[in-house]
């Protein structure tokens, strides 16, 4: 058959369905229609297989359709069929309903057990409560010497008077070995960290202080209760070195001494000698740039004042837990300030030298003979001016000056009430300075905080002295699966941190 | 002519479908409402597969599984139905989309196998629509006026199952359910005007292959061999 056009297509399948045409239109399919013939038969097939098809007869469904269909909705309800279920079948046969096994507890309640079994636990509870009050009473209170190894606040003392350093027996015994802390920066799996002191040479710390936590504890201990041992150790501390202790007496008698001279010292933040409070109050605010540089350089410290000293290093502790970049503060213990006070009398020739303020805070409190002797000492040299070193350099704050004469008798030390030093490992950028100090400013024990400079020398020693046993020197060109490059690897500082006892 | 009115009881379907929609399952003791439901329409959509599948030995337990299926699918669809369209057109879609999915299985099946079934399909469609008792028609060669109408009835739908699917689906749609073009386009999801040509075109076709059969049908002219 010949395509035909759509209109008469169109048309012929109204004719076929026996529709009704408008009259032009039935008159052109008519004129068509006498033109072909064979469209005409087919036209009149067409109605003819239409009347057919629609006379085909009705069938009828399977009787069990329905029946089926229901069983195949239930199939698929149970098996949980993502499909939406029908909402008329929506109840579940019985079959599927299943008793529930008792749980032991069920069984054991309906048991005839239950009652005595429960008598008997009450009887033994509450029997062994008054045993364990009995025996409280007639053993007396613990130990002292226990609950302060054991006791993980720091500088808080127990029933028997003795303040905790914080640091228990295992924490003791893992510090005594060699351990190597990793912080962020170092590569997972390397187990060292890397970071470029201000020597140029890897700063890792490595612990070797199980001795040293031992004596800083005692030294902990000196400031809250004198005990004759502890007399003892610091008398041998004054002793070793009695001249710059000796002028600690008088701490008003210290004159403030004249800006930095030298080209090699810097500008301090606190001159040395003055009082702190004036001197902080003099100094502009360190950016957090500069105290990078200076931790850098080794010559970065943390001043906090604090409202509760002795909560100090829990905070802190808590705080560098919080970064993992930082590590845990470190007590400076006596052996380290004594190290430090002679090193840093060292080529001073018993004249007049610097103390860094936060490694002083643990020595000990002096004897009062000492004492009385350095305030002599220090009203003679106040009325002869400030001394010739005193002038020249320009030293850290909190300070203490030394005898004027190596033949002065030993001095007597005034420590503010109590304050307490550590030691912190950090990344020396400005970033991670400020996060530090932002998080210690949040925290309520300890308040308020501030950098101060240390100069250059002989802190730099101390800081080096400070700088622990390092582990032999990573080379990373040779860790080749590190993922950061080397240069952006930050250094690490040491970084001392002085508690003092925030003013009422 | 009188074509068969399968009207649709569109109040019942609305209470049914309301009842359904409700969560009410049954009323008074009656059957559920989709029980209710698919028992109205169930006829209906099994003739149009058995219609759509044309006549083969298992046509009938084969138009009973689609409409199963079909019907299973108007339950479960039931959500998705947003009124739009009359509930018989929505399901006569359903069952239409069913059938259409079965025919092009069953005729990516036929490609891949190699036996033909052209012995099975001329003798399934000489028995269609006739009693077992009853042989095919003996044709005469001028037969049309002849045959009995229950005969003319079964070359029809034996035609009907020889064409395309599409087309049989519109032919089925038009003349066997009495759909308007309106209805038959939403079934099938295309223009009005698209059915129309698709429907004259399907008559067409339909027309050609019952000349085929009355060809296959007719016997040969005796052919003159020369005597020896």
């Amino acid at each position: 058959m010949n395509p035909l056009p759509a209109h008469l297509e169109a048309d012929l399948l109204t004719l076929v369905e026996g529709g009704s045409l408008p009259a032009d239109r039935a008159a052109a399919v008519a004129d068509a229609l006498a033109k072909d013939p064979a469209l005409a038969g087919l036209v009149r097939a067409m109605q003819n297989d239409r009347a057919d098809l629609a006379s085909l007869p009705q069938v009828s469904a399977p009787a069990d359709l329905l029946a089926r269909v229901e069983s195949v909705l239930e199939r698929d309800a149970l098996l949980g069929d993502p499909i939406a279920e029908p909402q008329g079948i929506t109840h579940l046969p019985v079959s599927q309903i299943q008793p529930r096994g008792r749980t032991a507890w069920q069984v054991f309640r309906h048991s005839r057990w239950a009652a005595p079994v429960s008598m008997a636990a009450a009887l033994a509870i509450i029997a062994g409560a008054i045993l364990l009050v009995i025996g409280q009473r007639q053993s007396g209170p613990l130990s002292g010497a226990g609950l302060a190894l054991n006791n993980p606040k720091p500088g808080v003392a127990d029933k028997s008077g003795v303040p905790n350093s914080g640091t228990g027996v295992l924490e003791e015994s893992a510090k005594s070995t060699d351990l190597t802390l990793a912080d962020a920066s170092t590569p997972p799996g390397s187990g060292t960290r890397e970071p470029l002191g201000p020597g140029g040479g890897p700063a890792t710390r490595s612990m070797d202080r199980g001795m040293r936590g031992g004596i800083a504890q005692n030294v902990l201990q000196g400031s809250f209760e004198d005990t004759a041992g502890d007399r003892d150790d610091r008398d041998t501390l004054l002793a070793a070195k009695p001249a710059p202790i000796a002028k600690e007496a008088n701490p008003t008698a210290s004159t403030a001494p004249a800006p930095a001279a030298g080209p090699a010292q810097p500008a301090p933040m606190i001159a040395a000698g003055a009082p702190v409070e004036s001197a902080k109050d003099a100094a502009p605010a360190m950016s957090l740039d500069r105290a990078a540089e200076l931790a850098v350089e080794g010559r970065l410290a943390f001043r906090v004042r604090s409202a509760a000293p002795e909560r100090a290093q829990e905070r802190l502790q808590a705080i560098t837990n919080r970064f993992d970049w930082a590590g845990a503060p470190e007590a400076i213990s006596p052996d380290e300030v004594a190290k430090l006070v002679a090193r840093l009398n060292h080529g001073e020739g018993g004249r007049d030298e610097v103390r860094f303020a936060g490694l002083d805070a643990n020595v000990p409190e002096a004897n009062p003979a000492a004492e009385r002797k350095d305030a002599a000492g220090a009203k003679s040299e106040a009325e002869a001016g400030p001394s010739e070193t005193t002038k020249d350099r320009s030293l850290p704050p909190t300070v203490t000056t030394g005898t004027g004469s190596p033949t002065a008798p030993p001095a007597a030390v005034i420590v503010p009430p109590s304050p307490q030093a550590y030691v912190l490992t950090a990344p020396a950028t400005s970033d991670r300075l400020g996060r530090l100090v932002h998080a210690i400013r949040s925290e309520p024990a300890l308040g308020d905080v501030e950098f101060v400079e240390l100069p250059r020398d002989p802190l730099v020693e101390a800081h080096q002295w400070l700088r622990r046993a390092t582990p032999p020197a990573l080379d990373p060109a040779q860790v080749v699966w590190w993922t950061l490059p080397v240069a952006q690897w930050s250094p690490r500082a040491n970084l001392p941190v002085l508690v003092e006892p925030a003013k009422p | 002519m009188s074509l068969p009115p399968p009207s649709p009881d569109a109040d019942s379907d609305q209470l049914d479908l309301a009842d359904i929609a409700a969560g009410r399952t049954r009323r008074s003791g009656a059957a559920p409402a989709w029980s209710r439901l698919l028992a109205r329409y169930q006829d209906r959509l099994f003739g149009v597969c058995l219609r759509m599948l044309g006549p083969s030995t298992r046509a009938r337990q084969t138009a009973a599984d689609l409409t199963q299926d079909a019907m299973v699918k108007i339950i479960q669809g039931l959500g998705t139905f947003d009124g739009s369209a009359k509930f018989s057109t929505w399901a006569f879609r359903v069952t239409m989309n069913v059938c259409l999915s079965h025919l092009r299985g069953e005729k990516l099946r036929k490609h891949a196998s190699l036996d033909g079934e052209s012995s099975d399909s001329v003798s399934a469609i000489r028995s269609f629509g006739t009693r077992p008792d009853n042989p095919g028609p003996d044709r005469e060669p001028d037969g049309h006026s002849r045959v009995s109408h229950s005969e003319q009835q079964a070359r029809v739908a034996s035609a009907l199952g020889q064409i395309d699917a599409d087309q049989r689906s519109i032919l089925v749609l038009r003349d066997v359910r009495g759909l308007d073009y309106d209805q038959i386009a939403q079934v099938l999801g295309v223009a009005v005007g698209t059915v129309k040509s698709r429907l004259f075109r399907a008559r067409a076709a339909l027309r050609e292959a019952l000349e085929a059969i009355d060809a296959q049908s007719t016997p040969p002219a005796p052919s003159q061999t020369p005597q020896p």
